[in-house]
């Protein structure tokens, strides 16, 4: 595929997951030590999943940030006149049963869409991981008390916690609402998955090892045993993009998500219920913007994990 | 390993378990006769226990319909006709009635049906520490303050009086010509005397096994799973059942699952098509569809608590300039799919409803004239300008309201150029909390199921002043020519009479314009393949008696 | 060991304080009268409403309402009601329905979810390895509401394959498409985290110890590969338990399932305190299991897990 390799490169070739495990030859070839995270950057740039994700959330990225560049339609222009109309030069994608324009509402939705996945994921997966590795590193009375936190958590009705949460926002609808819903819950997950990891990883003979050679506690946790247990954490956070997405769309069915004056796919996906049999290009159309955004997020996840993944990379 | 799977295979097995003990028993009937098939419907589980006098929703309402017979019942183009009463005699112009009881009826327990029946159940209802929901039905009854407000010393309305075993007198407190049309409403159900102790209460165990007068004899209830009730042997009133009983199947979530169980036939009747089959449902071929006009009132209506939005001339032509800026007929052929009729009055325009006409002064309002609407608004402004004007409407987001309110909320939005945008919250209690404490910021959804067949059961309950103490009043609407109206209307002669002193009272309305109709809705039901006689009465609901099967 | 559950049991009870506590709060807080909802567009007489409110307490500050729950639930009364039906009552039918959906998921999470994980893990196909990622991701993006919708349109009504609804008929036979449709989301990550996993493990030193020695693919993989992967796996399915129980509105709403989620739902909509209360204890009990057993079979999957050393 790729000619011009570097000697000190191949090996990441030789050991890719995809090729058979037994080859081990690449112990021979002398290694250039160089940082842990220059190292990863030039395992992530080698991927083709990388660049096609990347460039597809980049497309993605462009409708949120400037919708007018695809499209110049009004989503809020819903004459009813025009209710459940199929696709045609006018509407590429066809009408809701307002009388909205689809296409323009998905490329406007992708910008609540996104940013709703994407924070609630970052927020949700940075604080499960500093609570999951906490617990999961010192033990003890530590471990007990934020262990029975989650489980408080697990055990709160996700739609009492959003009226509640809602009762704080009372009339602003903004996407941080939502957000800040979702991120109520996002952490557990991921904070139980780490905490279950550092457990295991910390029985390691190379922690054990770096322990007997004198390194700080802070050091082996983040250097040693963070690197080493995050794994699963971030092949479920990839997909939870996804679902955070689709979390939006339970709230608006519930009545507590965006409301009718911002758009999001999570919205319209539960609006096409409605009309569901007469017109699945409503439905159509929004999911499958998010199962590509997800999917992307995905392949990204992927490449960015093999790449920082110390266990994945021989 | 093998601790896991041994783990794992017993779970599996216990599950299994617990499958296999609850499948038993769930074994079919199997009778020849369709006079003695079990019809299966659509239910969903009562609020509150079975009692008549508690029950004020559908779900218990449909059952008890069923169980209790009333003075009067409503033939199914919604004629009262003498039910339990032999006679009921109007005297002193409308202010008391003499009512006489049909002799040999009797309760599913052997009990005849007397007028202590009815006096006991009655004042039992009315009696505030019973915290009886129908209570304010019996608000026409004289003595009904002293027994239903705060340090009521008695316990009996001293409206009710005994004649004889079979005679009773109510007195009311002000004149009314529609009164015996009320009768039949379920709250109204007479009581066995041998259910209620020498306090007047009611025993406790009642709900869980109510005793009733009417067509079938309640049989068991398997909460959030189904009521069964079957014919009753004693009835001799006029609603003879032609199937052998019902069972109402409650489905928590909706109608959308029930609607599925139509279309595989595990279900018998549905009252209620879902949204997402109104579209087709007419065209379902493993179904058999129902429609025919309902009602039930939709209207919107604009809380007086919104600045610009009063009772003067400015208030008025803002009100007037929302309804012009509807286009009504567009959303009910788009939304509603044609199911629905534009609305006249503030009624549905129902022959089954005494006293709806479409011949009222004023109602030329409901038109879509996106030209006339900008013309009021622009007269309001001349009086006081409207800042950044905006009209949000609201609706509950577990009652199913969002397309209607989107599409009134982009006509305003389009043809008035002022801001509008549907608002939900989160459930019906949080919806009716803002608008009986006055505090909601736009206008709402107005549904209003009558419980009567009267045009005077929309107007009194919904825009009188002492239904804004107490009541669903919740447009803060108060009028003192619509409450002379009215007053004047029920102490008509006859009811042809009320009903032209209520139309006066409907011109008055469309003036003030306090909640004005979006569309007349039909009722919309479905029925399997192989049921017959399925049909609404005329308030909506299944005329369950008629109902047979293959 | 013993001294382990003993001490986790142990503080199952400030969990439990804690939770019911922070619930019976955010009901507390809820906007809305409640008792003024269930009449509708009827509402009684303030007297009568007054009545009602004291039967349930609710004319009572917070704290003592609170505290009267407590010492009714630590005497296994959990009070009634709006409906006048005993809450224990309510949790006793409830409960079995939905332990029946919940485990029958959990085991089409652990059939399919890690069956197919093991497979991508090890196949080094492409082609199938995407098929389950699209697949995944279908289940991902349509919502459950259309998903069970269309799979009771196409299987119930359509083929006849399977019954459209439960309704009164709890048993495998009726629960099995709803507990597909329930596990759908669930068994996408489960496959995503045993694949990883598999993967992660398939490159470690004691995989080539084990080919070295002369093992044959199969056994690494079940013997070693599975069981030091499973870690994160049975984690996630542990803590899944309780959130399909509590969590199944949709699923329980599609399929008429009168389960523990429509309880929940229902009483939050009504703002019946008492029950929501009652109903979360229950769930967070059973958390607290799951998760125990969980932590157990933690020590089981990687021996050098103890928790005695503190």
């Amino acid at each position: 595929m790729v000619n011009n390799l570097k000697s000190n490169e191949i090996e990441h070739f030789v050991a890719d997951y995809d090729t058979d495990n037994l080859i081990v030859d690449e112990f021979t070839i002398e290694k250039k030590v160089t940082g842990i995270f220059q190292e990863s950057l030039a395992i992530v740039i080698r991927n083709p999943l990388f660049w096609v994700s990347s460039i597809i959330i980049l497309i993605l990225g462009s409708m949120a940030l400037f919708p007018n560049l695809w499209t110049g339609t009004d989503p809020f222009f819903c004459p009813i006149l025009d209710s459940s109309l199929s696709a045609s030069a006018a509407h590429p994608m066809g009408t809701t049963l307002q009388g909205c324009d689809v296409y323009s509402r998905v490329i406007n939705g992708a910008r609540p869409s996104l940013a709703i996945g994407i924070m609630t994921t970052i927020i949700g997966t940075a604080v499960g991981v500093i609570i999951g590795t906490l617990a999961g590193f010192f033990g003890g009375i530590l471990d007990s008390i934020l262990s029975r936190l989650i489980d408080i958590f697990y055990a709160i009705p996700f739609i009492l916690a959003a009226v509640a949460v809602l009762q704080l926002f009372e009339s602003s609808e903004s996407i941080w609402k939502v957000i800040f819903t979702l991120s109520v819950f996002a952490w557990v997950s991921p904070a139980r998955l780490m905490r279950s990891q550092v457990l295991s990883v910390k029985q390691n003979e190379f922690i054990t090892a770096s322990v007997s050679l004198g390194a700080s506690k802070l050091r082996n946790m983040f250097m040693h045993i963070l690197p080493n247990a995050i794994s699963p954490v971030i092949s479920t956070a990839t997909i939870n993009i996804g679902a955070f997405i689709v979390a939006e769309s339970t709230l608006s069915f519930l009545g507590l998500g965006l409301g009718s004056n911002s758009v999001s796919w999570g919205q319209d996906i539960a609006n096409a219920r409605d009309i569901l049999v007469t017109t699945p290009s409503v439905l159509l159309w929004p999911s499958l913007f998010l199962a590509i955004t997800t999917l992307s997020f995905i392949f990204l996840g992927d490449a960015i994990r093999d790449a920082l993944n110390p266990k994945g990379r021989r | 390993m093998k601790k896991l799977i041994v783990i794992l295979s017993s779970l599996v097995l216990s599950v299994l378990s617990v499958g296999a003990l609850s499948s038993c028993g769930s074994g079919q009937e199997s009778t020849s006769d369709s006079s003695d098939k079990i019809i299966n419907v659509y239910g969903c589980e009562p609020q509150n226990k079975l009692v008549p006098g508690n029950t004020t929703e559908t779900c218990g309402g449909n059952i008890l319909g069923v169980l209790f017979d009333e003075l009067v019942s409503y033939s199914s183009d919604g004629k009262a006709e003498n039910d339990v009463a032999e006679s009921i005699t109007p005297s002193d112009g409308n202010k008391v009635y003499e009512i006489k009881i049909k002799s040999g009826l009797v309760f599913d327990n052997g009990e005849a049906v007397t007028s202590e029946s009815f006096i006991k159940a009655w004042n039992y209802t009315a009696v505030a520490e019973n915290a009886q929901g129908a209570q304010s039905f019996f608000a026409p009854i004289k003595g009904y303050k002293e027994v239903a407000e705060e340090g009521a010393k008695t316990k009996e309305l001293s409206g009710l009086v005994k004649v004889s075993d079979l005679e009773f007198k109510i007195e009311l407190n002000e004149a009314s010509v529609t009164f015996p049309l009320r009768l039949g409403y379920s709250a109204f159900a007479p009581l066995p005397v041998s259910e209620f102790d020498a306090e007047g209460k009611l025993n406790e165990g009642f709900g869980d096994h109510p005793i009733g007068n009417g067509p079938y004899k309640f049989s068991q209830w398997n909460h959030d799973m189904d009521v069964k009730i079957v014919k009753s042997d004693t009835y001799k009133g006029n609603r003879i059942p032609k199937n052998g009983g019902i069972d109402f199947k409650v489905y928590t979530g909706g109608t959308e699952a029930a609607y599925a169980d139509i279309q595989s036939g595990a279900l018998d009747v549905l009252e209620a098509v879902p949204m997402t089959q109104t579209k087709t449902f007419q065209n379902d071929p493993q179904i058999q569809a129902v429609v025919s006009p309902s009602a039930v009132y939709q209207g919107l209506e604009i809380p007086d608590n919104l600045a610009h939005f009063g009772w003067d001339e400015e208030g008025q032509l803002r009100r007037a300039a929302i309804s012009r800026a509807i286009d009504r007929q567009a959303i009910i052929d788009k939304v509603s799919d044609g199911l629905a009729d534009h609305p006249v009055s503030f009624s549905p325009n129902s022959s089954k409803i005494s006293g709806a006409t479409d011949q009222i002064k004023g109602n030329e309002v409901l038109q879509f004239d996106a030209a006339k609407a900008k013309e009021l608004w622009t007269k309001a402004d001349a009086i006081s300008k409207f800042e950044n004007p905006k009209l949000d409407v609201y609706y509950n987001a577990d009652g199913g309201g969002k397309p209607l309110l989107e599409a009134v909320a982009n006509s305003i939005k389009a043809n008035l150029d002022i801001e509008s945008s549907a608002k939900s919250t989160p459930d019906f209690k949080t919806l009716l909390n803002k608008e009986a404490s006055h505090t909601m910021d736009g206008a709402f959804r107005m549904g209003w199921q009558p419980d009567y067949p009267s045009v005077e059961n929309y107007l009194a309950p919904l825009y009188s002043k002492e239904a804004a103490k107490n009541g669903s009043n919740y447009s803060g609407f108060s009028n003192d020519e619509f409450e002379e109206l009215m007053v004047k209307g029920g102490a008509s002669d006859n009811i042809d009479d009320a009903n032209k002193v209520f139309v006066e009272a409907e011109e008055v309305l469309f003036k003030y314009l306090p909640c004005f109709p979006l569309y007349d809705p039909k009722d919309k039901g479905a029925a399997a393949l192989g049921v017959k006689g399925m049909a609404f009465d005329w308030h909506g609901t299944p005329d369950y008696i008629n109902i047979i099967k293959d | 060991m013993a001294r382990y559950i003993g001490i986790r049991v142990l503080q199952t009870i400030p969990v439990v304080l804690g939770t019911t506590f922070l619930i019976y709060g955010l009901v507390f807080l809820m906007p809305g009268d409640p008792i003024r909802a269930m009449f509708g567009n009827h509402p009684p007489s303030d007297a009568a409403i007054a009545v009602i409110r004291h039967e349930f307490r609710l004319d009572e500050p917070f704290i003592i309402q609170y505290l009267h729950f407590l010492y009714g639930a630590l005497t296994f009364d959990f009070g009634k009601t709006f409906q006048g039906r005993e809450v224990s009552d309510v949790i006793a039918t409830s409960l079995p329905i939905t332990a029946q959906l919940s485990f029958l998921a959990i085991f089409f999470e652990i059939l399919i979810g890690i069956g197919l994980g093991i497979l991508t893990g090890v196949k080094k196909g492409k082609i199938f390895d995407n098929t389950v990622l699209m697949s995944t991701l279908v289940i991902i993006s349509i919502p459950t509401f259309v998903l069970g919708f269309v799979c009771q349109f196409l299987f119930g009504v359509k083929l006849k394959v399977v019954p459209t609804t439960v309704g009164v008929y709890v048993d495998i036979q009726h629960m099995l498409m709803p507990a597909l449709i329930l596990a759908g989301v669930s068994v996408s990550y489960v496959i995503r985290l045993t694949r990883s996993q598999i993967r992660d493990n398939l490159n470690a030193d004691y995989v080539r110890t084990a080919r070295a020695k002369g093992l044959d693919n199969k056994s690494v993989i079940l013997k070693h590969v599975l069981r030091n992967s499973l870690v994160p796996v049975v984690t996630y399915i542990g803590a899944d338990l309780g959130t399909l129980m509590g969590g199944a509105v949709v699923t329980e709403a599609v399929f008429n399932i009168n389960g523990i989620g429509h309880q929940l739902y229902s009483a939050i909509a009504k703002g019946e305190g008492t029950l929501v209360t009652s109903l979360v204890t229950v769930l967070v009990i059973i958390y607290i299991v799951a998760n125990l057993l969980v932590d157990i079979l933690y020590a089981f999957l990687d021996p050098r897990i103890r928790y005695n050393k503190n």
